[in-house]
C-alpha cells in the first residue's frame, strides 16, 4: 500500500485562521458588508489568477520537463550498450514521474490542453480521459507492426498512421513495461527486445518525442502563444480578452473555467474506471490519482506564494463549514487511494464532483450558468 | 411630462451609462408602458429569465437600441410562442413541473392573461398556437397516471376546452406542422412526479418518441422511436418543408454501454428518424445534451446548443452534413434575426452573439450584454407592432 503523508496544502487548509489573517482578506472585511456579497469579481480575478500563477502553470512546465526528461533518458537508454535492466528500471521510474507530473495537471482540461474542439491535445496524451476507453490492445498491435516493419518506409507509414489512442503516456507506458512479443513484464525479458529489436528503440524515441511535442504545445500555451495569438493563454484569460482576440472561445471567467473543468475531473474519477484502466503495467494509479488530489489540495488552499486562496474567499463569505466538509471529503477520497478501494474512491470523488458542482461555486459566489447546472 | 423610454435611454447613453447594456436603474412600467409599440417594425427577442424567484420573467431585448425589458411572472419560464393571427399575443409557460402561464401583449407591453393547469396537471415548458390563433396547446401531464397530454386552449380566454394524449410520457416541446393540422410531439419519455420533483422515476422503461397527432381529432397519426432507447427526444423546429430537427439529451446512468450517442436527428415525412453524426471530441463535449433547436430555411441549416458543452452546432438538413459549430459558455437561447441573416445565441451570463447564417462566423459587432439577465433555455423573435 502506498501511503501519502500530508502535504503543506493539507495544513494549510485546516489552518483557517490563520488564513484569514491574509492582509487582503482583511481588507474586505473591515468593510462590513455582509457574506457573499463582499467578494467581488476582483477578488476572484486575483485569486484565480494566484492559481494559474502558482499551480496550473507549475504544474504544465513540471509536466513539460519530465516528458523532456523522458525523451534525453529514452534516447541514452537506446544509445550503444545501454539497454540494461538498472538503466530501464530507471527509464521506467522516468515514465512514472512523467506520469505523475501529468495527473497533477489533468484536471485543468482546458485552453491549452484543447487548443482545438475537434481534435483537443489532451486525447494525444492521455487518450482514456476522453471518456473511458481503454486503449492497450490497439496500441498493441501498432507496436507490433513496428517492431516488424521491414523497411523505413513501412515503419514510417505506419507511425504516420497512429491515432490519438495510439500514442502518448499509455504508449509508452506499454512500450517500457512489457516485452511486445509475450506481454511479458520482467526487466530481463524487456530489455532484451530493446537490445534485439532496433525497431523498439526507434518506436521509443519517436512516442517519446510525438509526447514532447503535445506536452511543449500546452505548457506554451499556458505561457507563451496559444494558438497563434502570440499572447499567452494566461494573459489572455486572466485579462479576459479571450473574446476580443478569438472568435471561437466560450467566454466565461478564468475562475468558472478553473471550477467546471476540476468538477469534470472528479466527475470522470466517479465514472470511469481509471483505477483499474490507467498506469496499471506501472503499478503507480493510485500515485498519480494521488497528485491530483493534492493538486486539488492546492488549488484551494493556495501555496506559500498565494496572497488570497479561494478557500480564504469562502471562509470570508461566511462558509467556513463548507472548506471544513470539503477538506473532510478530500480526506475520504485520500483514505480511498491509500487503500486502493474503488468503490470508496468512486464515492468520493463523486462527493467531490458535488462540491465542485454547488458547494464551491456558493461559497465562492459565482454561477456556472443556469442553463449548464439546471437546463430542461 | 412622460419621459419615454426611447428618451430616456437615449440619455443615459449620452452620459455614458447603459451603452451595450439595459437600461436596468427602473423597472418598465416606471417610465413607459408601450415600448413595444414605439418601436414599429423593430426587432424583440423574447426569453424566461431570471436566476431565481424573486426575479423570474418573461424579458425581451431590442437589438437595434441595444436595451431590454421584462415583465415579472411567478414562476420560472422555459419556452415562449407567438400568436400567428394576433400578433400581439406572446406565450410563457412555465417549466416541469410548473403549473402556469403568462401572455404578454407586445402593444401595450403588460401581462395580459393568465393560465393555470387543470387539478392533477402540470406543463412542461412548451406549447404553440393552432394555425388560425383560435387556439392554443400546450404539454402537460396528468400527474395521477404520468400520461402526457395535449390540453387545448381557448386562446382569447386561455379556458381550457379539451385535452388529449400525447401518446408518450413527458411531452416537451410540441410544434404545428406546414399543414397546419398536424402536431408534433416531442415525448421525453421521463416520468416525473410533482412529489418528487424533477427526478426521472423511470430510467429502466422510459420510452421517448416522435409522435404526430391530428390537433382536430387528438388521432395519432405515426409515431418514430430512435435506436438508442435512452435517448430522450425534448426538443424541436419544423422547417418550411415539413422536416423536423429534433434535439436529444441521453440518460447516461441508465446505459448499459460507453457508446456516444448522437444528440441531433432530423425526421422527414415518409422516412425514419436520421443522426446526425459529428467528430467524436464534439460529441463527448456536449455531455450527453442538446437544449435547444431552430432551422433557418433558407440555407437549410439547423442550429442546436448544448449549453453542458459551451457549443452550438450546425448541420445541413439534405446532406446531413456538420457544417460548423460555434463555442459560447453556457449557450442554450436559440432563433434568427428577422432579417435571416444570423443565429442569434443567448446565456445565462446575459450576453448573446449572433452568427453569420452563412459564414458561420461570430458577428462580434452584433454581440450584445445585458448583466442584469439570465437568459433561460429557450429565445423567440418577433417584430414590434
Amino acid at each position: 500500500m502506498t501511503t501519502f503523508p500530508p502535504t503543506s496544502a493539507v495544513l494549510k487548509s485546516i489552518a483557517l485562521a490563520s488564513v484569514l489573517l491574509s492582509p487582503a482578506l482583511l481588507l474586505s472585511a473591515c468593510g462590513g458588508t455582509s457574506s457573499s456579497s463582499s467578494t467581488g469579481n476582483t477578488e476572484l480575478n486575483v485569486a484565480a489568477t494566484e492559481v494559474i500563477d502558482n499551480t496550473i502553470i507549475p504544474a504544465a512546465t513540471r509536466f513539460q520537463q519530465q516528458v523532456e526528461d523522458l525523451v534525453s533518458e529514452s534516447q541514452s537508454f537506446c544509445s550503444a550498450s545501454n539497454t540494461t535492466t538498472d538503466n530501464l528500471a530507471t527509464l521506467q521510474q522516468q515514465w512514472i514521474e512523467a506520469n505523475l507530473a501529468w495527473y497533477e495537471l489533468l484536471p485543468y482540461r482546458f485552453g491549452p490542453m484543447i487548443n482545438s474542439e475537434v481534435l483537443p491535445t489532451y486525447i494525444f496524451i492521455d487518450n482514456y480521459r476522453q471518456r473511458g476507453n481503454d486503449a492497450h490492445d490497439t496500441i498493441r498491435g501498432k507496436i507490433d507492426a513496428l517492431i516488424t516493419a521491414n523497411s523505413d518506409a513501412a515503419y514510417n507509414a505506419e507511425l504516420s498512421t497512429l491515432g490519438a489512442n495510439s500514442q502518448g503516456l499509455l504508449a509508452l507506458e506499454i512500450a517500457l513495461f512489457e516485452e511486445a512479443a509475450s506481454q511479458s513484464q520482467l526487466a530481463p525479458d524487456i530489455a532484451a527486445e530493446f537490445l534485439n529489436s532496433p525497431r523498439k528503440c526507434q518506436l521509443l524515441n519517436d512516442f517519446a518525442s510525438k509526447l514532447l511535442t503535445r506536452a511543449n504545445d500546452v505548457q506554451q500555451g499556458w505561457t507563451n502563444d496559444y494558438r497563434e495569438t502570440g499572447i499567452s493563454y494566461r494573459d489572455l484569460i486572466v485579462n479576459n480578452q479571450l473574446e476580443d482576440v478569438l472568435d471561437d472561445e466560450a467566454g466565461e471567467l478564468a475562475i468558472k473555467k478553473i471550477t467546471i473543468s476540476v468538477q469534470e475531473f472528479y466527475d470522470y474519477l466517479g465514472k470511469r474506471d481509471v483505477a483499474t484502466n490507467a498506469a496499471q503495467l506501472s503499478d503507480s494509479i493510485w500515485q498519480a490519482l494521488e497528485k491530483s488530489l493534492a493538486n486539488t489540495e492546492e488549488l484551494l488552499a493556495g501555496t506559500t506564494a498565494t496572497n488570497l486562496s479561494l478557500n480564504a474567499i469562502m471562509a470570508n463569505n461566511r462558509f467556513e463549514q463548507t472548506v471544513l466538509d470539503i477538506t473532510d471529503n478530500i480526506q475520504t477520497l485520500r483514505s480511498a487511494f491509500e487503500e486502493e478501494n474503488i468503490v470508496d474512491m468512486k464515492a468520493a470523488a463523486a462527493i467531490l464532483d458535488g462540491n465542485f458542482k454547488r458547494e464551491i461555486p456558493e461559497a465562492l459566489n459565482i454561477n456556472l450558468g443556469l442553463n449548464f447546472s439546471d437546463g430542461d | 411630462m412622460t419621459l419615454s423610454r426611447r428618451v430616456f435611454s437615449q440619455g443615459l447613453l449620452k452620459l455614458g451609462i447603459g451603452a451595450g447594456a439595459s437600461v436596468p436603474l427602473l423597472s418598465h412600467s416606471a417610465f413607459y408602458s408601450n415600448w413595444f409599440s414605439s418601436k414599429k417594425n423593430n426587432e424583440y427577442w423574447l426569453s424566461a429569465q431570471g436566476r431565481d424567484s424573486e426575479n423570474y420573467s418573461l424579458g425581451w431585448v431590442n437589438p437595434t437600441s441595444e436595451s431590454s425589458d421584462n415583465v415579472a411572472a411567478k414562476f420560472r419560464g422555459h419556452g415562449l410562442c407567438q400568436n400567428p393571427a394576433k400578433r400581439e399575443q406572446i406565450i410563457m409557460f412555465s417549466r416541469r413541473p410548473g403549473t402556469q402561464g403568462i401572455r404578454l401583449n407586445i402593444t401595450t407591453n403588460e401581462q395580459d392573461g393568465v393560465f393555470d393547469c387543470a387539478e392533477d396537471r402540470h406543463m412542461h415548458g412548451h406549447g404553440c398556437y393552432s394555425a388560425d390563433g383560435k387556439l392554443l396547446f400546450c404539454a402537460e401531464t396528468k400527474i395521477s397516471t404520468g400520461e402526457g397530454k395535449i390540453t387545448v386552449r381557448d386562446s382569447e380566454t386561455l379556458e381550457l376546452i379539451n385535452e388529449f394524449s400525447s401518446f408518450g410520457i413527458g411531452p416537451h416541446e410540441i410544434a404545428l406542422m406546414p399543414d397546419g393540422l398536424t402536431l408534433v410531439v416531442a415525448n421525453g419519455g421521463l416520468l416525473t412526479h410533482s412529489d418528487s420533483g424533477r427526478k426521472i422515476l423511470n430510467l429502466n422503461t422510459m420510452r421517448s418518441t416522435l409522435s404526430y397527432i391530428d390537433s382536430r381529432t387528438g388521432k395519432l397519426i405515426s409515431e418514430h422511436l430512435l435506436p438508442e432507447t435512452k435517448a430522450s427526444i425534448r426538443h424541436l423546429n419544423v422547417a418550411e418543408d415539413g422536416t423536423v430537427a429534433i434535439a436529444l439529451q441521453v440518460q447516461r446512468k441508465a446505459m448499459t454501454h460507453n457508446e456516444l450517442t448522437p444528440l441531433a436527428a432530423i425526421h422527414k415525412p415518409g422516412q425514419e428518424i436520421k443522426l446526425l453524426a459529428a467528430p467524436e471530441a464534439l460529441m463527448v463535449k456536449l455531455n450527453d445534451y442538446m437544449g435547444s433547436v431552430v432551422i433557418h430555411n433558407e440555407t437549410r441549416l439547423a442550429a442546436f446548443t448544448s449549453p453542458k458543452g459551451d457549443l452550438a452546432m450546425f448541420w445541413h438538413l439534405d446532406d446531413l452534413s456538420l457544417q460548423g459549430y460555434h463555442a459560447f459558455h453556457d449557450v442554450c437561447g436559440l432563433t434568427i434575426s428577422q432579417d435571416k441573416q444570423y443565429f442569434v445565441l443567448s446565456n445565462s451570463a446575459g450576453k448573446i452573439r449572433q452568427i453569420d447564417v452563412h459564414s458561420l462566423k461570430q458577428d462580434k459587432t452584433k454581440s450584445l450584454y445585458f448583466p442584469n439577465k439570465s437568459w433561460d433555455n429557450h429565445m423567440i423573435s418577433v417584430i414590434g407592432l
